[in-house]
């Protein structure tokens, strides 16, 4: 076993251990999770990566993780790592191009449209997209989430987030996952409008915390523009390169959860579109 | 049509597990429509809306998984929750999902653990004694945090743990490490050849920490409860941890913290201690000393180090008098700080030994000092909740706990007194500790800082800080904040204690 690469908002500190999934361990810091995960899961700012690591996670359920300065120990495991091992995960660029970068928007549009989930929230981007969803207890949810979206498309941000919050399936509900899309949408537009948007997103966090800690580390790091890796190749792809590493970099983002990947995108792209109702 | 409920505290499963096994629920025959999600407030007002929601599901929380089934009849809906488990194993087998799985019972507990020999036993006091009974018949050692078990029952358990050659840890035992691992109040200090026996919960976390933070580490820190050492009890496990440790092979010094032990104990304590050979240091708070013993929590510790680092015990009282040096120097610059009308001492402690030991050093330094749990010449204050003169508080004691979290974990009452404190014109110093470690809170620095910065402003906020860099807070992170926010740090309760009752003589001298 092999340590990969630790995300740069891991530090020292010793973490009791919080659950435990297939690819990922967690241990609770504060009210953060710092991830113990293998490549499939990739690098995050509180992810430490390690090769193979499934294969020996069940023996070390009960053992804190302990980092110290240049190592990290969990139960009998021991991985030292050095500054290069530090995954960066701010994003930031000194020129871009507002035609490539609007040519590559609409490519990860049609992605979504095209590509995500068929039970995803890119039903916000084609209205076809609802027949996936039976009717009862899903059309109730899509019902919600787009009475969520209404309200902030209509100036009522924070009213829009109180509706989404907490609203879907799984550790980090679809509802979450468009928010945290949209506090990295904010981000985005902070560098590219030259604009201060820091209080919206502090606002939109502090609307959207509840007492899922999954969601709230998630969003935690969302609000500070503080990106796991699949999402800062997409937005480096958005920004820099050519049609065919947006769609791959859109393809590795959608695969993420059932359809937490394409839900994030989902309400990225509405935000740096400048739908979201913030000016 | 019939709607049934299923609540799951504590599982989590991602989104894939989530929609298959809501999807294959809403397959089965009489199922006209589920759903299985998390219990967000969002969530429940789904739903509703759908016709799913169950009176059941009304005390949920945003971490409990619920269940919904919409059923054509009662049967149908009640099977469907009834396959509800199978399908989440087979789909948790094939996706990313997984979930925490918690024994319920000491038995339960000993099938998961097969191999245990220790048991760690937190439930009321009036079942804990029964619990730690079966612990031991199960050929377990045992550590009591209960309290409130009765005085008998505690003689009984370790009457027949001796016999076995086990360890009762307890009861009202708060923290202990053994072989390297922390058990309940306790810090993350680096493992090494000291190992310690007390009966004081605080101070062996103080003197642990203390030598983690000088470089040298702990090999076992045993716990016995603070009545271990009273004449009914006769030091039972004091005597054993104290074997236990000449017997150990990684301890290589041995530590002994106590409040005073009765002196028929102490006297079983001495003529053990002389079996033995290895060298041991002891610190019994408040117990006299002769000259070239250690006299705090903090010279034991220090002389623990020096004697498994092979230095002289000399040296450690020179580096002492050079840092009480440096205090004298710090408590003239706050005493010049301070008006006329300013005189009293206010110490608010959350650790008991630290609020003992802090009115032994001040029995040199001051006059008039009160307390809610005096020791030796400290008299009694008439009301806990008023101060008088100086005024040393263990916010750890029954009065300020019963019904409410212990002040290692919940910082309100401690905060609102220190802004009474220093509200009062007489305050001139308000003495602090703050114990980091496993179980204590997870951010004191968040919650301090704000009445540090405000009482500060008025009075000297001294403050020591019993935890290190490696707990879970991080000692250097809190301290930074604290020293910030306007508190002056010291490296422990004792230098604290020391600086607080020298600022006050200085005021005297004004």
């Amino acid at each position: 076993m092999t340590l990969v690469s630790i995300g740069d908002q891991v530090t020292e500190g010793t973490y009791p251990f919080h659950s435990r999934f297939r690819r990922t361990v967690n241990f609770r810091c504060r009210n953060r999770l710092i991830s113990v995960v293998d490549e499939e899961i990739g690098d995050g700012p509180l992810n430490i990566v390690v090769r193979d690591f499934h294969r020996e996670s069940t023996c070390v359920e009960a053992a804190p993780l302990i980092i110290g300065a240049n190592s990290v120990a969990l139960g009998s495991l021991h991985f030292e790592f050095t500054a290069s091992d530090y995954y960066h995960s701010d994003v930031t660029f000194d020129d871009w191009d507002p035609h490539l970068f609007d040519h590559n928007l609409s490519v990860f549009d049609e992605e979504l449209r095209t590509a995500s989930s068929s039970k995803s929230l890119a039903f916000l981007l084609d209205e076809h997209r609802i027949m996936n969803f039976r009717p009862g207890f899903e059309r109730a949810l899509t019902d919600q989430i787009r009475r969520g979206v209404h309200q902030m498309r209509s100036g009522h941000l924070l009213d829009g987030v109180r509706t989404l919050r907490g609203c879907g399936l799984g550790l980090t509900p679809s509802g979450d996952d468009f928010i945290a899309g949209l506090l990295i949408g904010l981000n985005l537009l902070q560098q590219l409008r030259g604009q201060d948007y820091r209080k919206i997103a502090d606002e939109v966090f502090r609307t959207a915390k509840a007492g899922n800690i999954f969601s709230n580390s998630f969003l935690d790091l969302a609000r500070r523009g503080l990106l796991f890796g699949r999402m800062k190749d997409l937005v480096l792809a958005l920004m820099h390169e050519g049609e065919e590493m947006v769609r791959k970099s859109a393809a590795r983002l959608m695969a993420i959860g059932e359809s937490s990947g394409a839900d994030l995108g989902t309400g990225f792209l509405l935000t740096v579109r400048g739908e979201m109702g913030v000016s | 049509m019939i709607v049934a409920g299923q609540i799951r505290k504590g599982a989590y499963f991602d989104s894939v597990t989530l929609m298959r096994v809501g999807k294959e629920i809403s397959a089965l025959p009489g199922v006209i429509d589920a759903a299985v999600v998390m219990g967000t407030k969002s969530n429940k007002a789904i739903l509703n809306s759908s016709g799913l929601l169950s009176a059941r599901f009304d005390n949920t929380g945003d971490t409990d998984l619920l269940v919904a089934v919409k059923g054509e009849t009662e049967a149908a809906a009640q099977s469907a929750l009834a396959a509800v488990d199978g399908l989440l194993k087979k789909t948790v087998s094939t996706t990313s999902s997984g979930s925490e799985s918690r024994p319920t019972s000491l038995a339960g507990a000993l099938n998961v653990i097969p191999g245990a020999n220790l048991a760690l036993i937190s439930i009321a006091g009036r079942y804990a004694g029964e619990e730690a009974m079966r612990a031991l018949e199960n050929g377990l050692h045992v550590m009591l945090f209960s309290d409130n078990v009765p005085l008998e029952k505690e003689i009984a358990l370790k009457k027949f743990a001796q016999k076995r050659g086990l360890l009762v840890m307890g009861p009202d035992c708060g923290t202990a490490i053994i072989n390297g691992v922390p058990l309940a109040f306790a810090n993350v200090v680096n493992r090494g050849n000291i190992g310690i026996v007390a009966a004081a919960g605080t101070g062996l976390q103080e003197v642990s920490c203390i030598i983690s933070n000088a470089g040298a580490g702990i090999s076992q820190a045993i716990g016995t409860g603070g009545r271990d050492v009273k004449h009914e009890v006769g030091g039972i496990m004091f005597l054993e941890g104290l074997k236990a440790l000449a017997k150990d092979e990684q301890t290589r010094v041995i530590l002994l913290v106590s409040k005073p032990p009765h002196k028929d104990v102490l006297r079983r304590i001495d003529k053990l201690a002389k079996t033995i050979r290895k060298p041991i240091a002891t610190s019994f708070v408040g117990a006299s000393t002769q000259e070239g013993h250690p006299s705090t929590l903090e010279e034991a510790a220090l002389m623990a180090v020096a004697l498994s680092q092979g230095q002289p015990r000399d040296e450690v009282f020179s580096r002492l008098a050079t840092r009480d040096a440096e205090i004298s120097r710090i408590a003239k610059r706050e005493a010049a700080k301070r008006k006329k009308a300013q005189k009293y001492v206010r110490g608010l402690f959350s650790g008991g030994t630290f609020c003992a030991e802090a009115q032994i050093l001040f029995k040199t330094l001051l006059t008039g000092v009160y307390s809610n749990a005096p020791v030796g010449n400290t008299k009694q204050l008439r009301d806990s909740l008023v101060s008088q003169k100086h005024s040393v508080i263990d916010l750890g004691e029954d009065e300020f706990t019963v019904g409410r979290p212990h002040p290692m974990i919940d910082y309100t009452l401690r905060n609102r007194r220190i802004l009474v404190e220093a509200a009062d014109p007489e305050t001139a110093v308000i003495l602090l500790d703050v114990v980091l470690g496993y179980g204590a809170h997870p951010d004191p620095a968040a919650e301090l800082s704000s009445v540090v910065r405000q009482a500060s402003r008025k009075v000297s906020v001294v403050c020591s800080i019993t935890g290190t860099n490696q707990d879970p807070q991080n000692r250097g992170r809190v301290e930074a904040a604290l020293r910030k926010a306007g508190a002056i740090m010291m490296p422990s309760n004792a230098a604290a204690c020391k600086l607080a009752g020298q600022i006050i003589q200085c005021l005297g001298r004004k």
